[in-house]
């Protein structure tokens, strides 16, 4: 039955590989039971988080609630008081693993609440890239799916974590997760949502430290029935700290509200928000909402944001050459969704292309 | 192949195009003069359909079918082609992805990014940062990987310095597929160009058919195109409407 679950077409055309072939390690959670949980590589552990708990006394003592407080809010305290579910995944320092970690989160049951709490450290200098697929299986067209996140980028580390969402249309999704990245690391979040969703709410909070980096991108297709509420809050604590928060989103009739928050702490941090969103059709809305605020006089803080209809000039261009009116608008929007995202793994960046590919193919587009 | 017969245009409100009439046979290249905001690029733009240029009256003809109505692609895929006077970025596009969608089937040659000096820009998205002169010639490099029968080229040579000219105007004549030293006989090309020009500096390089000046809507002369510009440089557009009178 779990290989039948695992062929599911959706699931797979998602991305998720069950050989996982090229994959580092694979983790996978339907509804709260723990389908997989294996690396292949040394010096990366992927396990249950509550394995990690009991195996090592460290992750209840540096990570685990250590970013974020039980009782913060709705989320996290519905977390807090639920069976411990969730992924627990460490690269030990120095390692560098080029090859992806997969985790997926399925809905299988109808109407269940997936309840999870993960926790991803990149220790010091290592490198790891994490892609998690969260979706439901075809069956399910409702539930839930709550979730607290720690993630510690530990110094001079590289983490990517990349969030490929594909949930039905009556499922609601509240990620709560916060971010440390420490003095030179680096940490990039690379968020997609491509399907209907009733609601997604998701603000990761990320600290940075000295000489860290952390660049949150987001792509979001929002087709009617949507609500994709998301941004990230980037507190730029630390001396000459980067910070960026880049935003496409593409409405077919969908409701998709972009923030951006930046808070410039540190001496000479930087950091830049672009919100860019396209409505393709009425019946929607795109909000972009980006704040900053600099707390020093030598912080360089700016933002761009434009919304509203692909340019008539473009298309004519585009049609003036010999494509459609509806080739045009193809190609423009597949360009504006396929963000550049530097230090992101070639495989990673292909397989964001194609889910992309597969959004856009499918519809009137 | 392309004929336009009393062609009247208004833009944003205004009438530009006052009764245009213009005849391009197969393998011709005509070039066009007139002054700045004479309505040369809205002749071009309503060739091609633009849905800002409105057609008031008139007709235009290519291979004898009346195009005014047809959507702008349809126009491209009958093989009318242009260079834009000021083309925009495309975003998010690259350079080379455009090129191979509109190759398609076409036998474009590599060699051509090298030709264009554009092998640095074919990864880059579609005249985003380019240059003036870069700009120019992507649109040539684009015209290549479409291939279409009647080119318009609206000013190619302007912001292109001295020494890329004679690359440009290589680049037209390869586009129309006439050697630039190689004699054959008129007859034997089949594709036509519209150029406009505010130097003249190409006319060393392509050879013209036919000029024209563009002054009050209309079209005034359709004489040879030094004689043109020695009057324009020597008496200015004046001098055109004069010899308007006269002619
Ligand atoms: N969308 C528009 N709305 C209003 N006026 C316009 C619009 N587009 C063009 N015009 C005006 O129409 C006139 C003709 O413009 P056009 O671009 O055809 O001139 P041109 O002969 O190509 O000039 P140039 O030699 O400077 O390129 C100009 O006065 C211009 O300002
Ligand atoms: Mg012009």
């Amino acid at each position: 039955m779990q290989r039948d679950l695992l062929a599911d077409e959706k699931i797979r055309s998602f991305g998720f590989d069950p050989e996982a072939k090229d994959k580092a390690g694979s983790f996978a959670l339907t509804d709260d039971q723990v389908l997989l949980s294996m690396v292949r590589e040394t010096g990366l552990e992927a396990m249950p988080i509550a394995e990690a708990l009991e195996r090592f006394p460290e992750v209840r003592e540096k990570y685990f609630w250590k970013l974020v407080s039980p009782d913060e809010d709705e989320v996290t305290k519905k977390v807090n008081s639920a069976p411990l579910r969730g992924l627990f995944a460490r690269a030990k320092k120095g390692s560098k693993v080029f090859l992806p970690l997969q985790a997926c989160y399925i809905l299988r049951s109808e109407a269940f609440s997936q309840i999870v709490h993960n926790v991803i450290v990149a220790e010091e200098g290592s490198e790891v890239h994490l892609v998690t697929g969260c979706l439901t299986s075809s069956h399910v067209s409702s539930g839930n799916h709550y979730a607290v996140t720690e993630i510690f980028v530990e110094r001079g580390a590289f983490l990517s974590y990349s969030m490929f969402h594909s949930w039905a249309p009556q499922v609601e999704v509240y990620p709560k997760s916060a971010i440390l990245v420490e003095e030179e690391g680096t940490y990039i979040s690379n968020y997609v949502t491509l399907r209907e969703v009733k609601h997604v709410k998701a603000y990761p909070r990320m600290i940075v430290r000295r000489n860290g980096v952390a660049r949150s991108y987001s792509v979001i297709y929002a087709p009617p029935g949507s609500l994709v509420d998301i941004g990230s809050k980037l507190i730029l604590e630390g001396e000459n700290s980067r910070g960026e928060a880049i935003s496409r989103a593409v409405s077919t009739g969908g409701r998709v509200i972009s923030r951006a928050n930046l808070e410039g702490k540190g001496a000479e941090c930087k950091g830049h928000v672009e919100c860019h969103g396209v409505l393709l059709e009425d019946g929607g809305f795109i909000s972009a909402i980006p704040e900053l605020t600099a707390f020093r006089d030598d912080v360089e803080l700016s933002h761009e944001a434009a919304v509203g209809r692909l340019s008539e000039e473009e298309i004519f261009y585009l049609e003036a050459r010999g494509l459609s009116e509806d080739e045009a608008r193809s190609l423009i929007v597949r360009g504006f969704m396929k963000l550049e995202i530097p230090g992101l793994p070639v495989e990673l960046k292909k397989e964001m292309d194609r889910l992309i590919d597969l959004t856009l193919g499918g519809g009137k587009l | 192949m392309l004929e336009i017969v009393d062609l009247w245009v208004e833009i944003g409100g205004k009438t530009l195009l006052k009764g245009v009439n213009l005849t391009i046979q197969e393998g011709e290249v005509h070039i066009l003069f007139g002054p700045n905001g004479s309505g040369k690029t809205t002749l071009l733009m309503t060739i091609m359909g633009s849905p800002h240029c409105r057609i008031l009256k008139g007709e235009i003809k290519f291979y004898g079918k009346v195009i005014n109505n047809l959507p702008i692609w349809e126009r491209a895929r009958l093989g009318i082609g242009i260079a834009f006077q000021s083309p925009p970025a495309v975003k998010g596009v690259k350079l080379r992805e455009l090129v191979e969608i509109l190759s398609k089937g076409n036998g474009f040659s590599e060699e051509l990014y090298s030709f264009l000096k554009l092998e640095e820009h074919a990864n880059r998205e579609v005249n985003r940062g380019f240059s003036g002169g870069e700009r120019k010639r992507a649109e040539l490099l684009q015209l290549f990987a479409q291939d279409p029968k009647f080119i318009m080229f609206d000013e190619p040579e302007s912001g292109v310095d001295l020494e890329s000219i004679a690359l440009v105007g290589d680049a037209i004549n390869r586009l129309l597929e006439r050697g630039s030293c190689v004699r054959r006989q008129p007859k034997s090309y089949t594709k036509s160009a519209l150029i406009v020009s505010h130097t003249g500096y190409l006319l060393d390089y392509v050879k013209v058919d036919k000029a024209h000046v563009l002054i009050d809507g209309k079209l005034v002369c359709d004489k040879n195109p030094w004689d043109i510009l020695t009057t324009i440089r020597e008496q200015g557009y004046k001098g055109c409407e004069i010899c308007k009178e006269t002619c």
